[in-house]
């Protein structure tokens, strides 16, 4: 079977701010339909990479393709598809919500009616506060009328750079809720940027981590977490000579931290009955074998080898 | 481009310190009207005193012209704050609000919204001039009745009759308006610079006062610049009160602001569409 077109690729983008490399050489694939999770560490490169893309920044170089064309960095048409938030939206403050709305969709060529507006605003929550001024809304307000700004003009691809920047837990969940709703019951695809794992974990369908301007993994959510690869950490009071064991036996052991009383090995589910056993072989004190896999343990351990690959290099 | 315009003159109308500079105008001019009113032939005798000495000078009184000469020659040395308060802000106050981030990545190109911006601002200086004539000029005739206007010189004076003060008016009006502009392109363009509103107008009136400064010392190196300064050219609306009317002063002087407004802009063009929107 021919595997579909991704609504997004972008392939070696690269974008540097005097002497700093902010970019370099960064790909990713978005699939249509998909929540994507962008993740890194702050100065990683998600905002420069979404900037690029959005025609804010220009890069030095890279392609970058939407449905299966290449285009030019905030190539009109394309911006003409796309709704985005960058890192926090910012409204004209002493403006209603309808008239901050009525501006953007103008600006798409478009003068849409009250009910239009309005119908934006009970998909955000919102309703009530239509004719009140954007300043005396909260942050998390803001973030959903945001939302209802981005969607407005009806685009196929929604991107949001640090949505759940100072959202109390309650905006969180209510961001949560109405991201999940546009993907289901609209079907928009969304790429959404942050360093908020555990946030990622429970929306995207598919992720990629960048460190350093560069993409170090990418793929599908589900099989990653899945029971494959899990990371078990191995609690003893001789993680150096355990270490050494396992190494001996063929398997991928990272180097016990200094200090640390406990060791990390990769395995699969299945394989932890026989891990114990060996363990139990070599007479050395084991006190808990905890399995773990969750993005946040992924995401340490990539951007750890990331690190480590740099600094040999 | 129209709707772009009507945007952008919106977002202006919407700011509260769009008012300032209407707001400062009505003051102004109604205080020194009402000052005139009161106490005006004492103001024109002190005028006309060196001249006295000279010139036997019988039934000058005031009119409604002459008021509006003197308020338009006192008013305009403000006038480039007043506008640069908006026009300084147009660029600037969308990053500093960080509105610029939604507003470039619409599907309009960098280019087109530049120009709405100083088409708005255009828009708001016209509006400015256009009622600082409204409330100097008409307004003083009102008040004041029709007359000849004299125009008080270091050395000299010249009568502009009555019927011969309309044109005159409305084409200092005219001049008034593209010296203006000529301080709307310069905080457009520092505007496009800056991160912050508060930067393009601080900046924008030192450069003028700078100018000023050299403009009013004859020294020799001063002297060879002084015909490249803007601000040289941005009281040449005066000479539309003169006789024979100086022409081709006017024509130079206009011709050096029409310049600097298109360098100003080429130059905001060029470094708008270049840069990278990083904050």
């Amino acid at each position: 079977m021919q595997k579909p077109i991704p609504i997004l690729e972008i392939e070696n983008l690269r974008k540097r701010f005097g002497g700093f490399q902010a970019l370099d050489g960064l790909n990713l694939s978005v699939q249509r339909g998909e929540i994507f999770g962008f993740l890194g560490s702050n100065g990683a490169g998600k905002s420069t990479t979404i900037r690029c893309l959005l025609g804010l920044i220009a890069p030095d170089s890279g392609n970058i393709r939407f449905r299966g064309e290449p285009i030019r960095p905030g190539q009109r048409d394309f911006l003409r598809q796309v709704g985005c938030i960058i890192e926090k939206p910012d409204f004209y403050g002493s403006l209603s919500a309808l008239r901050n709305l009525e501006i953007s969709a103008r600006m798409y060529g478009m003068k849409p009616s009250s009910a239009e507006m309005q119908e934006m605003l009970v998909l955000v929550g919102l309703e009530t506060r239509g004719n009140d001024a954007v300043k005396t809304f909260s942050q998390g307000m803001k973030q959903r009328l945001g939302i209802a700004q981005a969607l407005l003009h009806q685009p196929e691809l929604i991107i949001l750079d640090e949505p759940t920047n100072g959202l109390d837990p309650k905006g969180m969940i209510d961001l949560r809720n109405i991201l999940r709703q546009l993907k289901t019951e609209l079907g928009k695809t969304i790429i959404i940027s942050s360093h908020i794992l555990s946030e990622i974990e429970q929306l995207a369908d598919s992720f990629c981590i960048i460190d350093h301007g560069k993409t170090i993994a990418q793929g599908n959510t589900a099989e990653w977490l899945s029971e494959k690869n899990m990371l078990l950490s191995i609690e003893t009071d001789q993680p150096d000579a355990l270490a050494e064991h396992l190494r001996q036996s063929g398997r991928s052991v990272e180097a016990p931290k200094p200090g640390s009383n406990s060791i990390t090995l990769t395995a699969d589910r299945s394989e932890i009955p026989e891990i114990q056993r060996f363990l139990a072989q070599t007479g050395l004190p084991v006190y808990s074998i905890s399995p773990r896999k969750r993005l946040e343990d992924l995401f340490l351990q990539l951007t750890e080898q990331s690190e480590r690959h740099a600094g040999t290099h | 481009m129209l709707e772009l315009i009507k945007i952008e003159t919106f977002k202006i109308a919407a700011k509260p310190r769009s008012y300032i500079g209407f707001a400062a105008v009505t003051a102004i001019v109604v205080l020194i009207q009402l000052a005139l009113y009161a106490d005006g032939q004492s103001y024109l005798d002190f005028l006309i005193q060196s001249l006295n000495q000279t010139f036997e000078i019988e039934g000058i009184g005031f009119n409604g012209n002459m008021v509006g000469f003197i308020i338009l020659q006192t008013l305009i040395i403000q006038m480039p704050l007043l506008v640069a308060l908006v026009s300084g802000d147009a660029i600037s106050g969308e990053m500093q609000g960080g509105t610029i981030r939604g507003l470039l990545t619409k599907p309009v190109s960098r280019s087109r919204i530049l120009w709405a911006k100083f088409a708005a601002s255009e828009l708001y200086t016209f509006l400015l001039v256009l009622w600082l004539g409204v409330l100097a000029w008409l307004g003083s005739l009102l008040l004041f009745g029709e007359g000849d206007l004299v125009v008080l010189k270091s050395d000299s004076l010249v009568i502009v009759r009555s019927a011969d003060t309309a044109w005159r008016f409305m084409s200092a009006f005219v001049l008034a308006f593209v010296s203006l502009s000529v301080v709307v392109s310069l905080s457009f363009l520092l505007s496009a610079m800056s991160e912050n509103s508060i930067a393009p107008i601080i900046i924008t009136m030192s450069i003028i006062l700078l100018f000023t400064i050299i403009g009013t010392f004859d020294i020799p190196i001063f002297n060879k610049i002084k015909p490249w300064l803007f601000t040289t050219h941005m009281i040449v609306w005066r000479n539309f009160f003169d006789r024979p009317l100086p022409m081709n002063q006017i024509l130079t002087s206009l011709s050096v602001m029409l310049f600097h407004i298109a360098a100003f802009l080429t130059l905001t063009h060029v470094y708008f569409n270049k840069k990278d929107i990083t904050q």
